[in-house]
């Protein structure tokens, strides 16, 4: 891994949530037909949205490949979008609906490389650090997607996604406490599954 | 938990390390911007368009409805005189002259039947204003005794008025009393099916049936026949008559056309399982009687919906997949669970006698049990197939049970089955997929933990098939009453208990 991006998720929740009169002023443009205010969108966004998904697939490339999707989707979902959730929200359901629809659709070809093979292939001195960190964090990215759809969800988007509870919960049109009660599921259950792969 | 090891867990979610973006993709992301973004500018004008449309629709019907309007006034303003034109002046090749209306239409015949169909068929065009003035011969009868005619015909048809009434009537009537009404009507068995009596909307061919068949038998009746009529409706009416052979003819296709004849209630089964409430009342009175109900009238699909009930809280749109698991509720020996499935549907208030609307169409129900998880699975009922539904209607919950065995040395996460529900929505159009995936330590809480409707529908099924002949039942009778005590609002349970009792009492 050439360069590592600290990706905390309370900075990212700050980066995510412009200000609310800004953002309204983008789609308004948007949805007017300004291209450029459509660029100023992916500028904001795309790191962000990539990382999401390098976070839920833990492939560079695929991770790419679906950011470009995302944004394929979006523009095509545009003007069902009501403004109810922030942009970002919007932008990261899309972007989690396209990762599952990739893990779900039968696979026709097979990749030969190793889906780390980039990481592991680092020749700077820390690369035995950066490796046995990769491990453990693909070790837990797999747990996490070993949760069900819901927790599995929520706690992408708010880790990995860095949306707020109150977003979450927006969107899941559930309450804040709901998602605080997942939240804590998921942790036990995380905690329980992370025990076993040391076990075994 | 413990709050350390829950912040570590935190800490490692939050920074996990990610790479930058590659170069250049957010070029290629902005090369996929379209370019027309102006969604908002192309619903405004689409929305302009089709306003202009409705304004274009309503002045074309405000047009037609004044037109209407103005020739019913016309013919309403001298109903005699109408009358007169149409039974004296109207040459034999133009007998569709009369008015419309059902009673106007008996005045020009002494079979009313037969001209009344004829002016059923009529079109609003042949006014008889139409007919030049100076071609109209003399009348054979004078005006005043066309009005003593049109009086008597008037008495006479009155009962075949209330015929016609009564059939309308009928439409939501038990076939039974809809039989006996053809009866009355000397059987020919017409009906109105989405139709207006007198003025004939979407119902043409049973109103003609209607008028032409009541009549004669009438005629058969009345001591008198009417007066005879003038010569030209004479003609008119002999030149109806091939067509009223015709009209008659076709009663056969609408013969089973009543709204009365549909299935309206709910349904007795979905996806093929059972839902029909009727089954346990029928086995509760068998057992009450002191009787024992036979294996193969104990359907336990429906025992087993019966007790699971309709929720708590419906759904409050569209269609809701349930999916639980636990330990089976009489245990007799190694993992044995029960997962339940159950979908509901969105309630919606329904009028007495009305249909209820589906809410989705094209339901399939898909359940993939894992092959390391489990030894031995089967649906518990009568069949393990689920069928594909095609339409999904509102008020809808409808429970299915499989018994598993477990394999042994499982892990908590393992998967053990994964139920799919697909269905079509009837309001967007698009298809969904709900999934819900059951885990092996979804079965390590006990029984009695789990909801009480998923504890009701496994009672009722182990109850149920020990009605077939297997298993016992005072264990089932014990656990029922333990689920009445703690509920004693739950009516249900409550019904369970005391017929698990019955059952055991008479020695099964």
């Amino acid at each position: 891994m050439a360069e590592v991006a600290s990706f905390p998720a309370r900075e990212r929740e700050q980066d995510a949530s412009p200000p609310v009169r800004g953002e309204q002023k983008l789609l308004a443009d948007i949805r007017a037909g300004d291209t450029a205010a459509a660029e100023e969108l992916v500028e904001r966004t795309y790191s962000a949205v990539f990382a999401s998904i390098f976070r839920l697939c833990g492939d560079r490339d695929l991770a790419a490949d679906l950011t470009q999707e995302t944004y394929q989707k979006a523009w095509a979902a545009l003007s069902g979008f009501d403004g109810r959730s922030q942009l970002f929200t919007w932008l990261y359901r899309i972007a989690y609906t396209t990762f599952l629809n990739h893990i779900r659709r039968p696979r026709r070809m097979t990749s030969l490389d190793e889906p780390d093979a980039i990481d592991v292939r680092d020749e700077r001195p820390a690369a035995d650090e950066l490796l046995a960190d990769a491990e453990e964090a693909e070790r837990l990215r797999e747990a996490v997607m070993k949760l069900s759809d819901d927790l599995r969800f929520t706690v992408t988007a708010h880790f990995w996604g860095g949306l707020p509870v109150k977003e979450i919960a927006r969107i899941e049109n559930i309450t804040t406490v709901a998602i605080r009660k997942r939240l804590h599921r998921a942790f036990s259950l995380l905690e329980t599954l992370l025990d076993e792969e040391v076990l075994s | 938990m413990n709050v350390k090891r829950r912040a570590e867990l935190q800490r490692k979610l939050s920074l996990t390390a990610v790479p930058r973006p590659p170069a250049g993709l957010a070029e290629r992301i902005k090369a996929d911007i379209p370019k027309y973004l102006d969604a908002e500018n192309e619903r405004r004008r689409l929305s302009r368009s089709m306003t202009l449309n409705f304004r274009i629709a309503a002045s074309i019907i405000l047009l037609v409805s004044s037109v209407l309007v103005t020739m019913h006034l016309l013919r309403e303003g001298d109903p005699n005189l109408v009358s007169m034109k149409t039974a004296a002046a109207l040459p034999p090749r133009a007998p569709m002259a009369a008015p419309q209306r059902a009673a106007d239409v008996t005045v020009t015949s002494p079979t009313p039947s037969e001209v009344r169909v004829e002016i059923a068929q009529a079109p609003p065009a042949a006014m008889p204003v139409a007919v030049p003035a100076p071609e109209v011969p003399a009348p054979e009868v004078p005006a005043p005794e066309i009005a003593a005619q049109r009086q008597r015909a008037r008495a006479e048809a009155a009962p075949v008025q209330q015929l016609a009434d009564a059939r309308v009537a009928a439409r939501n009537e038990t076939a039974p009393a809809r039989d006996a009404l053809a009866e009355n009507a000397g059987g020919v068995e017409g009906g109105v099916v989405g139709g207006t009596v007198g003025n004939v909307v979407g119902g043409a061919v049973s109103e003609g049936i209607v008028v032409q068949s009541a009549p004669q038998q009438m005629a058969d009746n009345a001591p008198a026949p009417a007066a005879p009529p003038a010569a030209p409706v004479a003609t008119a009416a002999a030149t109806a008559a091939p067509r009223m052979a015709k009209t008659a003819n076709s009663s056969s296709i609408v013969r089973e056309a009543y709204a009365v004849d549909l299935d309206l209630g709910p349904r007795r089964a979905v996806f093929g399982i059972s839902v029909d409430a009727d089954v346990f009342h029928q086995i509760k009175t068998t057992l009450e009687n002191g009787g024992r109900p036979a294996a193969n009238r104990v359907n336990v699909d429906a025992l087993v919906n019966y007790f699971a009930g309709a929720p708590a809280k419906p759904p409050k749109h569209g269609v809701r997949l349930e999916v639980e698991a636990s330990p089976a509720p009489v245990q007799t020996s190694g993992n044995g669970g029960i997962v339940r499935f159950t979908v509901d549907t969105e309630a919606m208030p329904i009028a007495g006698g009305a249909s209820t609307p589906p809410i989705a169409k094209d339901a399939s129900l898909d359940v993939d049990i894992d092959g390391d998880a489990v030894a031995s699975f089967h649906r518990i009922g009568e069949s393990d197939d689920i069928a594909p539904e095609s339409a999904l209607l509102h008020n809808v919950s409808v429970t299915g049970l499989y018994a598993l065995e477990l394999k042994s040395g499982l892990r908590a996460m393992q998967r053990v089955a994964t139920i799919r529900l697909r269905y079509t929505s009837v309001s967007d159009g698009r298809t969904h997929t709900i999934e819900r995936v059951i885990h092996a330590g979804d079965f390590t809480r006990p029984w009695t933990a789990a909801s009480r409707r998923h504890r009701l529908a496994s009672l009722g099924a182990v109850w149920g098939e020990s009605l077939k002949g297997t298993g016992g039942g005072v264990d089932i009778a014990r656990r029922a009453e333990e689920l009445a005590l703690q509920d004693r609002r739950d009516a249900r349970a409550k019904e369970l208990a005391a017929a698990a009792n019955a059952s055991s009492g008479a020695g099964m």
